[in-house]
């Protein structure tokens, strides 16, 4: 069933792939966060309880969503690795372990950047944030596992083996914190609540989860064109694609 | 069964050869906990409040310590490599290591644990509550960080990098040990946590060796 | 449009250094992520080029210092023949 796939092991036809791919993520993924993001912004319709703050959500739970489905993401391409020995889905995994810790980044400014206007400081210790928080630790723990090794081979796996341990503990660590979060309510009610939602609020926060969604897709290709460039560097496939391409911007 | 045995008996010897290195992490953890009255002052509710915090952060740091010794001298003279090629199934091995490991590196940690709820002034019933968290607890540290620490063991530098791969995987194991700690110092019940606890040493102690050994497999090719 | 104007758009009921923050580091972030991405590829293949033109050069000079070592022993045999020729006659 999946021999359809198999081609793709090969470095060179994935990094074509992706060159096709790339135009389609690139500008649908602009064109759609553009939109989303005007749309949140200007026409949607202002809150009751929280007035224009709320706004913040189209940057903040696309950001969320997001760290969790690379971080998901990262982690099957490590099992995929490790399990059928492909090295390509190393250096897919590889590819978005960055993007993967740069939305998670994006979501804890923005989680804190609503938390100061909601609950009067930048940073609380709720349940949300403290695991986005450990979310970006286990990013930034398979990056520097990956770069600790000379082999990439080796680091491949490595990192692998560490991805698929954080994707085990994920749920644990959630529901941990949750509970732990519950323990220590305090004076304050932590409530980083998300206003009711109609569907005209509704709508432009979809559309700018597919945007954000879109955009690191097409990050992603152009990631893993990077390792698979900087993987195959000496090889003639390689050679006469970047002749190629001198040779174009030469043309122009 | 015997190289099994000779292994347990093996890696024992050598630690007890090496009891200056395994004092270390043992100072470690009486050093940094001594620290907080320091920081915080010497006031016993303080000291109370954050008491289990303070040790159980102590004894993971501690632990991270001792961790690199696992695999390191093995390693450095090549019996890890020859212990690799055996016919002794390496779980198996890896996880008779990691007995060792936590019979010489932590348990000395335990036993001094009576000393710092002294010197934190935690109650009696909390103290229980934290012997049990440590028993149940400690060897999850020691087989999850021996996965890290198998993935490592041919870098210079794993130290810090160590720390940074674990501390986030043993953060819900924080939370309920000290949670249960908790507990007891308000006379409540703590079975859930050290039901939880034991659930994750479980299954950990099933998963871990197989884990331990593929990561030396993939970190000595 | 739910705003009046301009003004009240960037004051965002009061929240605006909020609002824009968020978005800022946001558009800022994945900006930074995206150039690096594509100043990376650009160089990888600039390296390529390099290497390749580097090659070209080591090779041509091994081809250059072969044939003066061709050259270098031709010469040297045809001294060698012209000597025992002369000490033939």
């Amino acid at each position: 069933m999946w021999k359809w796939l198999h081609p793709y092991a090969k470095t060179e036809r994935t990094y074509h792939l992706c060159q096709r791919l790339l135009p389609w993520f690139s500008l649908l993924g602009l064109a759609v966060i553009i939109l989303a993001t005007v749309w949140g912004l200007a026409f949607a319709p202002t809150d009751y309880q929280q007035s224009e703050a709320y706004r913040i959500i189209y940057v903040h739970v696309p950001s969320a969503v997001l760290s969790k489905s690379l971080y998901s993401a990262m982690a099957i391409a490590a099992f995929i690795g490790l399990v059928w020995q492909v090295k390509t889905s190393f250096m897919a995994m590889i590819a978005l372990a960055p993007i993967g810790a740069t939305v998670t980044f994006v979501s804890l400014i923005t989680g804190a950047a609503w938390g100061k206007p909601m609950w009067g400081t930048w940073w609380e210790w709720d349940a949300r944030l403290t695991s986005q928080l450990i979310l970006l630790f286990l990013f930034l723990g398979v990056i520097s596992l990956y770069k600790a090794f000379e082999d990439k081979q080796q680091a491949g796996k490595a990192a692998g083996v560490m991805a698929i341990v954080g994707v085990i503990n994920l749920p644990i660590i959630h529901y941990s914190v949750q509970w732990w979060n519950t323990l220590h309510q305090g004076a304050t009610i932590m409530k980083l609540g998300k206003p009711s939602m109609p569907p005209e609020m509704l709508w432009p926060l979809l559309l700018s989860i597919l945007g954000w969604a879109l955009v690191s897709g097409a990050i992603f290709l152009l990631r893993m064109q990077n390792e698979i460039l900087q993987r195959d560097i000496r090889r003639p496939w390689v050679v006469a694609l970047a002749n190629k391409s001198l040779a174009l911007s030469k043309g122009k | 069964m015997t190289a099994l045995m000779a292994i347990l008996k093996r890696d024992l010897a050598l630690a007890y050869r090496q009891r200056a290195e395994l004092m270390q992490p043992m100072l470690f953890f009486v050093l940094v906990i001594s620290l907080f009255p320091l920081a915080v002052g010497p006031e016993p509710k303080t000291l109370q409040l954050i008491g289990p915090g303070v040790i159980w952060v102590a004894a993971i740091l501690s632990s991270l310590l001792g961790l690199e010794r696992l695999f390191r001298d093995d390693f450095q003279d090549g019996s890890l490599e020859q212990l690799m090629l055996s016919s002794t199934s390496l779980p198996a091995a890896a996880l008779v290591k990691v007995l060792a490991h936590w019979l010489t590196s932590i348990l000395p940690l335990i036993l001094l644990s009576p000393l710092l709820a002294l010197f934190l002034h935690l109650s009696e019933p909390m103290y229980w509550a934290l012997l049990k968290t440590l028993l149940l607890g400690t060897p999850l540290l020691s087989l999850i960080g021996a996965i890290a620490v198998g993935l490592t063991v041919g870098l210079n530098r794993g130290g810090v990098l160590l720390a940074l791969l674990l501390l986030p995987v043993f953060i819900p194991l924080l939370i309920f040990a000290t949670s249960a700690v908790e507990s007891a110092s308000m006379q409540l019940q703590y079975n859930a946590q050290l039901a939880i606890i034991g659930a994750m040493f479980l299954f950990s102690l099933a998963l871990a060796p197989f884990a331990i050994a593929y990561a030396l497999r993939v970190s000595q090719t | 449009m739910v705003f009046d104007d301009i003004n009240s758009f960037l004051d965002m009921g009061g929240y605006g250094l909020y609002v824009w923050l968020s978005f800022g580091s946001s558009a800022l972030c994945l900006l930074i992520l995206w150039l690096d991405s594509h100043f990376s590829k650009r160089r990888l293949i600039t390296q390529v080029l390099h290497e390749q033109t580097r090659q070209g050069r080591i090779k041509a000079a091994a081809e250059q210092s072969a044939t003066a070592e061709q050259s270098a022993t031709a010469e040297k045999s045809a001294t060698a023949q012209q000597k025992t020729h002369g000490e033939t006659i």
